[in-house]
């Protein structure tokens, strides 16, 4: 899952708590997490924010937001 | 793909690769917000609306510089709204309706640009751009960025307390 991107699931029938797994670095390419619309409950997934590497690098993934990379596409 | 942001649904065809978002909306999580989410400073899409989370809006939210929509609606938020969150320049839709939230909204900067809409359905919420005037021991929550103001920062602030002294001017007369 190193290189995954985009997780989106929303509007399906998902349900019980998001475990916070004991995984360092599990998808930290991931820019996209979309779960809307499901039953999930429990405590919102803190371990795993933790894990999401290249949501916190805004050089990485916002780029200067004035040069031709914000056109960028994946 | 269909995402939604700034309340809309949209097709993306192609990603942008600065499209940078967190959608866990229409659900059942309880519970407070991480601080931790202050971390993800790439963010420009936060939804948390409709579950059941409780506790404070953390003050960490500030930290989101390129948030452009945040949408926590439809919790069981309670306490005020941080004043670190008037420094989201990119802010273009705000959703803090149907919470528990109380005290003064806070003034100024980006909050100047939301509406009613924003903030409607929390009782205890008070100042523009509500019609429900403040108490005059309702203060904005305080900014621990405050003592860091600039220039600009500090003539925004004499402004806003021109403009305040202004307006207990106009009560007077008028009363």
């Amino acid at each position: 899952m190193q290189d995954l991107k985009v997780l989106v699931f929303r509007d399906n029938k998902l349900h019980g708590p998001i475990v916070n797994l004991k995984i360092e670095h599990l998808f930290p390419s991931l820019i996209i997490f979309d779960i809307s619309g499901n039953n999930f409950s429990g405590f919102l997934p803190k371990g795993c924010l933790k894990n999401y590497e290249a949501m916190k690098n805004v050089t990485q993934v916002v780029g200067d937001r004035s040069t031709p990379q914000d056109t960028q596409i994946l | 793909m269909t995402v939604t942001t700034k309340g809309n649904e949209m097709t993306l065809v192609k990603i942008p690769i600065k499209f940078v978002s967190i959608d866990f909306s229409r659900n059942k999580f309880e519970g407070e917000i991480p601080n931790a989410i202050g971390e993800l400073h790439a963010l420009i899409g936060l939804n948390l609306s409709h579950n059941r989370l409780t506790g404070h809006i953390p003050q960490s939210i500030g930290n989101l510089t390129y948030l452009e929509s945040l949408d926590i609606s439809s919790n069981t938020l309670t306490g005020m709204i941080p004043a670190e969150l008037t420094n989201l320049n990119f802010l273009e839709v705000l959703n803090l309706s149907n919470n528990h939230l109380v005290g003064k909204i806070p003034q100024g900067k980006q909050f100047s640009t939301f509406s009613n809409d924003s903030f409607e359905g929390n009782l205890g919420l008070c100042g523009l751009p509500l019609s429900m005037k403040c108490e005059p021991d309702q203060h904005s929550p305080p900014s621990s960025n405050k003592r860091n103001l600039d220039l600009d920062g500090n003539q925004w602030q004499l402004d806003m307390d021109v403009g305040l002294c202004l307006e207990y001017a106009l009560d007077i007369i008028c009363f």
